[in-house]
């Protein structure tokens, strides 16, 4: 078996937040009060091989993007490692970190904001590259040039800043500056959830030939499940911090075993369905300071029985390659 | 079918420092009684404008420039601000994109409900509260005698586009504009309002135009479409004719384009290019420098609109064919 580029091993997320002033003084008083504590993930273990799409699906509030962040080293795990080739990141020495962050590589949803205003794109795309030593300073220009064609955008334009481009060319900027480094992963959180219907198709084929050109690993996080459908090889679908299901793209987006996923998959608006009664999954996603006991989807749960609401139930094996956390894999 | 709306050659021109944006160019919309358009359509395709002119909400430097806006019969461009106050809240509602926008975060949801009712009718304080209380029970909310004393922050963000629908309905108007009331949420949530919506127009007869960038969306709610680009409606009809066979290049182009009708893995058919500058259209179709049906006349000539048949319209020199002709 190949070596992951990425994996994540039982990793969780809890943030706290500290009493505020008057919490403070209530606590002086003698008021017991607890930290407020929000757990965005719970033991996720995800795996990305080389050049594999990982999609990466959920409502908001999931955990996706903390979730991608880590992943890209831009947040820290509060338990749990990521193994980036095979080993825990956390042990690597100074050079080797470098290495491990610079080949994981992050493209945001809003272009505009995360791209500096007061920069041209040949500073935007080249900086990266010259500081780490990818490229010497001389020869920036030519490569900046170079990486500017690969995504699409006329060299020409490389003196611009980036008000003077539209959100699909921003795009294609974000994701030159990503290339920049020479990853072996991108992480693309709601990459094109921004761009315009006509766009985001320009925008998805884009990454696909950097797939097929460079073999590049994506962990692609979307709340549209058409387009991870189409681009993903594996899909992981996420709800309340947990991974419900992971499987191969044509399972989980066809035949979901999950009763989260079926509800996502019956809720997504479809051109093929024409003028049709809507059958809503009722209920929204609780809140993640106090989640629900048990497995975190049985309140709106059309299945759930006892068990569901005392005992989480585990990732198992449901069919090769197919992973599925619900107690009803274990009566079926 | 009698209709609630007649927009006739609305012209909506938005006068700036770099030149005139005709942002809404010539645009026809017909809702009948109980009926649901979906206005689809990219950014700066003027979806919003003809929404919001709907409403008499343009504010210079925009103007109606040119056409005639009718809500069962009367005409409401060049009404005086007296009689859109009686208008707004009562005969048509508006649903905007962010809930949070839309309510007063320092009032509670009773005061802002009871408010609209006020507005527009001498009653009982304790009757407009049971109004406001039965409006939030049909928008699907729990509790509402208890959540009609909370604020808007105490809400979830479905909720609040609830609370929003609810007071859209609560003097049962003729028409609803819904401008992308989904787009900031979850598709769980958004289920669940399309639901409610489609539930409520059946019942109460309110006509909805939906405005949205989201073709699927609306093909699961509406029962017509209207495609804008650049200012004008270029294809227009029953909903099921128009996305199984879309006539207008721009349409189709919009439609292949989706992942679900292309090839799992494969590049996806994409629309080259991007949206024209609405300062600097190009002469003829606005569509023509992205199409690859474009004949010398599309360069040259704008194309005037057509009755294409089976209810539908379009604006094209080099339509597609139509269904059952077509190879």
């Amino acid at each position: 078996m190949t070596i992951p580029v990425i994996q994540t091993r039982q990793i969780s997320k809890r943030f706290v937040r500290k009493p505020d002033l008057a919490g403070r003084i209530a606590a002086l008083l003698g008021v017991r009060s607890k930290d407020t504590v929000i757990h965005a993930l719970d033991r996720v273990d995800l795996a990305v091989a080389p050049g594999e799409v990982v999609g990466l699906v959920g409502e908001s509030g999931s955990g996706k993007s903390t979730l991608g962040r880590i992943i890209a080293g831009l947040q820290e795990a509060s338990d749990g490692a990521v193994l980036f080739e095979g080993k825990d990141r956390a042990a690597f020495d100074r050079d080797q970190r470098k290495r491990a962050f610079l080949s994981v590589q992050m493209v945001f949803q809003d272009p505009m904001s995360s791209l500096n205003p007061r920069l041209r794109i040949a500073d935007i795309i080249g900086e990266a590259p010259v500081f780490h030593g990818i490229v010497p300073a001389a020869k920036a220009h030519a490569y900046v040039q170079e990486l500017m064609e690969t995504v699409g955008l006329n060299p020409v334009y490389a003196d611009r800043y980036p008000h003077q481009f539209s959100g699909g060319q921003r795009a294609r900027i974000g994701i030159a500056r990503a290339l920049a480094v020479k990853p072996r992963m991108i992480v693309a959180d709601e990459a094109i959830a921004a761009l315009d219907a006509s766009i985001q198709a320009q925008v998805i084929n884009l990454f696909m030939k950097l797939r097929a050109d460079f073999g590049l690993a994506y962990l692609f996080i979307s709340h549209d499940l058409g387009v991870v459908q189409h681009i993903a090889d594996r899909v992981a679908i996420l709800y309340l911090g947990r991974v419900v299901e992971i499987a191969a793209a044509e399972v989980v987006l066809k035949t979901p075993s999950h009763p989260y996923s079926r509800a996502l998959l019956a809720n997504m608006p479809r051109v093929e369905a024409g003028k049709h009664a809507f059958a809503p999954l009722e209920g929204e996603i609780p809140s993640p300071i106090d989640p629900p006991r048990g497995c975190h989807f049985h309140p709106r749960c059309p299945y759930a029985f006892a068990r569901c609401r005392e005992e989480v139930p585990q990732l198992r094996e449901v069919a090769p390659g197919w992973m599925s956390a619900c107690h009803l894999n274990d009566t079926a | 079918m009698t209709a609630v709306l007649e927009v006739r050659d609305l012209k909506v021109h938005f006068l700036t420092r770099r030149g005139v944006i005709a942002a809404v160019d010539g645009v026809d919309i017909t809702v009948g009684r109980g009926e649901v358009l979906g206005v689809v359509g990219e950014s700066g395709s003027g979806k919003t404008v003809t929404g919001l002119s709907i409403l008499g909400l343009i504010d210079p430097p925009g103007r109606i420039v040119a056409g005639s806006i009718r809500l069962d019969g009367q005409e409401l461009v060049g009404a005086r601000e007296a009689q859109w106050r009686a208008l707004r809240g009562r005969k048509i509602a508006m649903i905007f994109q962010d809930p949070m926008m839309t309510l007063n975060p320092v009032l509670r949801i009773d005061t802002q409900m009871m408010e609209t009712i006020f507005a527009h009718e001498k009653v009982p304080a304790e009757l407009a509260r049971q109004r406001c209380r039965d409006a939030l029970g049909r928008v699907g909310i729990p509790s509402p005698e208890e959540r009609l004393s909370a604020y808007p922050h105490q809400f979830s963000g479905g909720m609040r586009q609830r609370v929003a629908i609810a007071i859209a309905l609560l003097n049962n108007p003729e028409l609803i504009i819904a401008d992308e009331p989904t787009t900031a949420l979850d598709v769980t949530i958004q289920a669940q309002i399309v639901a409610q919506v489609q539930k409520l127009a059946a019942e109460t007869g309110t006509a909805i135009v939906w405005v949205t960038h989201d073709l699927a969306v609306v093909s699961g709610l509406a029962d017509r479409i209207a495609v804008m680009y650049a200012g004008r409606i270029v294809e227009e009809g029953p909903t099921v004719e128009v996305l199984n066979a879309p006539r207008h290049p721009y349409t189709r182009g919009l439609l292949s384009s989706l992942p679900a009708r292309n090839p799992r893995g494969k590049p996806l058919n994409q629309i080259p290019g991007a949206a024209p500058s609405l300062l600097a259209l190009p002469p003829g179709c606005a569509f023509a420098p992205r199409c690859a049906r474009a004949l010398d006349i599309c360069r040259q000539v704008a194309p005037a609109e057509t009755d294409a048949g089976h209810e539908r319209r379009l604006r094209c020199h080099n339509p597609l064919a139509a269904a059952g002709v077509a190879a």
